[in-house]
């Protein structure tokens, strides 16, 4: 078990600065607390903070199911519409061959009572409606799109097994809606990526699948004669699936009609990010699969894809070997304005980034950007593109930790717990790793899996939640207090889908320029805050922000003159 | 980016052993009861990749003649050969420290240990050996081994200092060493191909390449870069070209588990694919002859045979996998398949 410093001088400060900026950020456009000038940036770990979970992975001896060491993912999301963003965490389940206690918790949800304190959503409540969340299968990923634009996250949890589908009744309580939605799959899932295909208005789902995995023939596989995890390729893959959103929670699955027929033997899916890669206004779908080749399917229109990862570079290495991508993300890595793709990793291969070039050709820039090196020895899963110093470029955080719990016995390189990274953008689109003077997280070894970011505490700077094997969760409080200015914004779609997934922020200020795309289920199974976050350096006091808003639907919209250190709403143009 | 260092490497290192071997052989001592020809066996493993019986083999032999360092480095060899996924790098490393003790600082002795040292990621070890090697006056090594090991240099100059310009500059003069080394070493021109699209020099680059698939027809590496670079160039059908015999080939190699690797089928319509798409890649169509054969259809064995002897007349390889195809035709059995390829324990 994790043992952390906790660091907790000045924590009445800085529970009255979050207090303040949360009053902020529900009187919308009030301003907030304008940062205060930096002297030691730091990530403290806050274990007070209300959330008790604590991730098992019910690891089997003998067998080693390659599942239970995938981990699981975390969402941030504001399930009650108080403004704050609550935490929904996936927990696993015993499977065959379990000999311990055979309890099955559930996957937990903590709600957001301000200044960065949490209490635990109960199941049954005296007075009141179930909270209807109490899934007991094997959790991996979740994420929390609005599937019926009715203003409230809904919840759609991967399983190995059957994934659930959670309607929000926004009363704070939730109803399984999986059978009833047709969305009904029993394979190993692991991401969801939500998006409108369509253009229709409405987010349609592609869901990865990992293996095929039989656990009453399960392959045992061994490392010097001691029972391992097996390698991927020693499972099937499970097919990836497709479903068009019918309205009023009903979807009907069109993967083949669609053309998603997976070359060769499938991949196995670890991250799945929509996005218009080629501009054409059509939402697009990068794959990230693991020990096979990555998936690019090209959005031709009417519901029609085709793969073209290989005509865009993004497949495998630029030295033309597949690679273990797991933990993905979308941003825009060196300030060009368009958007780099970075997949984490398995050990002695760099965690991967693809630099978009003007033809829309992406080059691994792995070791050039200085992300290759200091992975090249860790396992990477979670992972996260943000401006944690508010400098106005991306930075970004990795979490680590090898799947083969015995991994020592094979190779004197590696060990199944790993310190955390953090990467800090030099402004040029190359990055220094500076975990070590960011604080004890980053100097701790542990098996880091799923991670989301978002503002917990709504103070103008983003948090970070890990979820790590067999540990609590750790609640990262971003505490540096830095000169740089910022703006939040959170977008909602009217003709687009509400929670405007596939949207594209360009902003503007202070002569700088900077772009961010809307994703959820970023990362590794998580999903993130979906207020976007900008940092904007040290500005005149007098500037202003100009935003211009590409929403799914093809609207552009720009507006002007936006304050900067608060949150905006924005809403997308009915006509 | 993939880990393997120069696939060439272990020939190279194991003929330059042999040569030191036999030039500076150590008597037997009395405790030393493994048959003379032991070392020779081991190579034999070694070359039939054989790796598992190899390293036994090895491990054998140091304890019976633990004071002889051609053993001890023999048994590093094992453990650095690039095709043995299940091999130990740290014993690599110890074995060959311990002919380095045994044997004194001979370049294949440097040169294994350097190797190892780079597997595992130990760079201020490694380094210093690859500069006494190579940057001697002259080298201590010549011509393709020298290549190699100025291109596994500047892999881990890559590795290391990729965002640092100086570092940069250093793999490139490297790089251009080695190209003056062994002109046709298609490692060392794939890899400054890779230095040179990171420097955006893609005309540059293209130039390695083409020559680097010129020497080696089917290899993968050199294939990828060429779709790369060419996408680049804005030469898409080029590209798109190059993309197509890179899947096929990856395909081939991707997966280390009968699972997800493919069938007997499927791999001779890779292969056949690859013919059409690829003919001058002689290694893989070699590889269709004998899987057609394998698969019972001699027919197309000795057609794929013949076509092969049309473009390179009187190469071994097929000339024997013609006569075990004239074999099948007359009646005799069929040859065993080469299953000679190690799976392990199927852990990661």
């Amino acid at each position: 078990m994790r043992r952390r410093l906790v660091v907790v001088a000045g924590l009445g400060l800085v529970v009255a600065v979050a207090s303040a900026a949360v009053a902020a950020t529900r009187q919308a456009d009030a301003p907030a607390k304008p940062a205060a000038p930096a002297t030691e940036p730091a990530f403290v770990v806050r274990r007070d903070c209300g959330i008790d979970f604590v991730h098992r992975r019910f690891a089997t001896e003998g067998k080693k199911y390659l599942c239970e060491t995938a981990g699981a993912g975390v969402a941030l999301l504001d399930y009650d519409g108080d403004g704050r963003l609550d935490v929904y965490c996936a927990q696993s389940c015993p499977l065959p061959g379990w000999t311990g206690a055979a309890d099955a918790p559930p996957d937990r949800l903590y709600r957001n009572l301000g200044g960065l304190r949490f209490e635990p959503v109960a199941l049954a409540r005296d007075g009141a409606k179930p909270l209807g969340l109490d899934d007991r299968r094997y959790g991996m990923g979740v994420t929390c799109p609005d599937v019926d634009n009715d203003g409230d996250p809904d919840l759609f949890v991967t399983n190995v097994g059957r994934d659930a589908l959670y309607r929000n009744e926004g009363d704070g309580s939730f109803t399984d809606v999986t059978e009833a939605s047709g969305i009904v799959d029993d394979w190993w899932s692991t991401a969801a990526g939500w998006a409108d295909l369509d253009g229709d208005g409405d987010l349609d789902l592609y869901l990865a699948n990992y293996a095929q995995i039989d656990f009453a023939n399960y392959k045992v596989c061994t490392t010097r004669q001691v029972v391992s995890y097996c390698h991927p390729d020693t499972l099937k893959a499970a097919p990836d699936r497709l479903w068009r959103n019918d309205g009023g929670f009903k979807f009907t699955e069109i993967t083949k009609e669609a053309g998603i027929v997976e070359p060769d033997e499938g991949g196995k899916g670890f991250a799945v990010i929509p996005f218009d890669q080629d501009g054409d206004g059509r939402l697009d779908l990068f794959v990230s699969n693991d020990a096979d080749e990555n998936y690019l399917w090209r959005n031709r229109g009417g519901m029609k894809f085709e793969e073209e990862a290989g005509l865009w570079g993004v497949d495998v290495s630029g030295r033309g070997a597949s690679q273990s991508c797991m933990g993905t993300e979308l941003a825009d890595v060196d300030g060009d304005l368009d958007f780099d793709l970075f997949a984490t990793n398995f050990a002695k291969e760099p965690n991967v980034l693809y630099v978009r070039g003007k033809d829309g050709y992406y080059d691994d820039r792995s070791y050039p950007s200085g992300l290759g090196e200091p992975s090249y020895l860790s396992v990477g899963f979670g992972a996260r593109f943000f401006d944690y110093d508010r400098d106005a470029d991306l930075d970004l955080i990795v979490v680590n930790g090898h799947i083969v719990d015995n991994v020592e016995l094979a190779d004197a390189t590696q060990s199944f717990k790993q310190v955390p990274h953090f990467y800090e953008n030099r402004g040029n689109g190359t990055f220094a790793q500076v975990g070590e003077r960011l604080g004890p997280f980053f100097t701790t070894p542990d098996v880091g899996r799923g991670l989301a970011t978002g503002d917990l505490d709504d103070d103008g700077d983003l948090d970070v939640v890990v979820l790590e094997n067999d540990a609590p969760l750790v609640v990262l409080e971003n505490a540096g207090k830095f000169p740089g200015r910022w703006i939040g914004l959170a977008l909602v779609g009217t003709r687009s889908p509400r929670d405007a997934l596939g949207a594209v922020v360009t902003i503007e200020c202070a002569g700088k320029r900077q772009a961010q795309p809307l994703v959820g289920n970023v990362s590794y199974l998580s999903w993130v805050d979906l207020r976007l976050h900008f940092g904007l350096g040290q500005i005149p006091p007098d500037a202003k922000v100009r935003a211009t808003i590409r929403w799914p639907s093809g609207t552009t919209q720009t507006v002007p003159d936006l304050a900067p250190d608060r949150y905006h709403r924005i809403e997308e143009p009915r006509h | 980016m993939a880990s393997r260092l120069p696939s060439r490497w272990l020939a190279l290192a194991l003929a330059l052993s042999s040569a030191f071997a036999a030039a500076a052989a150590t008597p037997a001592t009395a405790q030393e009861s493994a048959p003379a020809d032991a070392p020779r066996a081991i190579r034999g493993l070694i070359e039939q990749r054989r790796f598992v019986e190899a390293a036994k083999a090895g491990e054998a032999l140091v304890k019976e003649r633990p004071g002889d360092g051609e053993a001890w480095l023999l048994l590093a060899y094992v453990h650095l050969s690039d095709d043995w996924p299940f091999r130990r790098d740290a014993r690599a490393e110890s074995a060959a420290q311990k002919a380095l003790k045994l044997l004194g600082r001979r370049p294949d002795v440097l040169a294994a240990l350097a190797v190892a040292h780079a597997r595992l990621l130990e760079y201020d070890e490694a380094l210093p050996l690859l500069a006494e090697l190579c940057d001697a006056t002259p080298p201590q090594v010549q011509g393709e081994q020298l290549a190699e090991l100025l291109v596994l240099r500047a892999d881990l100059l890559l590795k290391r200092g990729g965002a640092d310009p100086a570092a940069q500059a250093q793999l490139l003069r490297d790089l251009d060493r080695a190209i003056v080394a062994s002109p046709r070493s298609s490692a060392a021109r794939v890899m400054r191909a890779e230095a040179l699209m990171n420097a955006d020099r893609h005309a540059d680059a293209l130039a390695d390449l083409l020559l680097a698939i010129e020497v080696a027809p089917g290899s993968r590496a050199a294939h990828a870069g060429l779709r790369n670079c060419y996408a680049r160039l804005g030469q898409k059908e080029a590209s798109r070209r190059h993309h197509e015999i890179w899947k096929r080939l990856n395909r081939l190699v991707d997966s280390v588990a009968t699972a997800s690797a493919p069938e007997p089928e499927e791999r001779r319509t890779i292969l056949r694919e690859l013919a059409t798409l690829n003919p001058r890649d002689l290694d893989h169509r070699l590889a269709l002859a004998s899987l057609e054969l394998e698969l019972g259809d001699v027919g197309a064995a000795l057609a794929a045979c013949d076509a092969l002897l049309a473009d390179r007349p009187d190469w071994p390889p097929a000339r024997w996998v013609r006569e075990q195809a004239l074999r099948a035709k007359s009646g005799a059995p069929p040859p065993a398949a080469d299953r000679a390829a190690e799976t392990g324990g199927g852990a990661r």
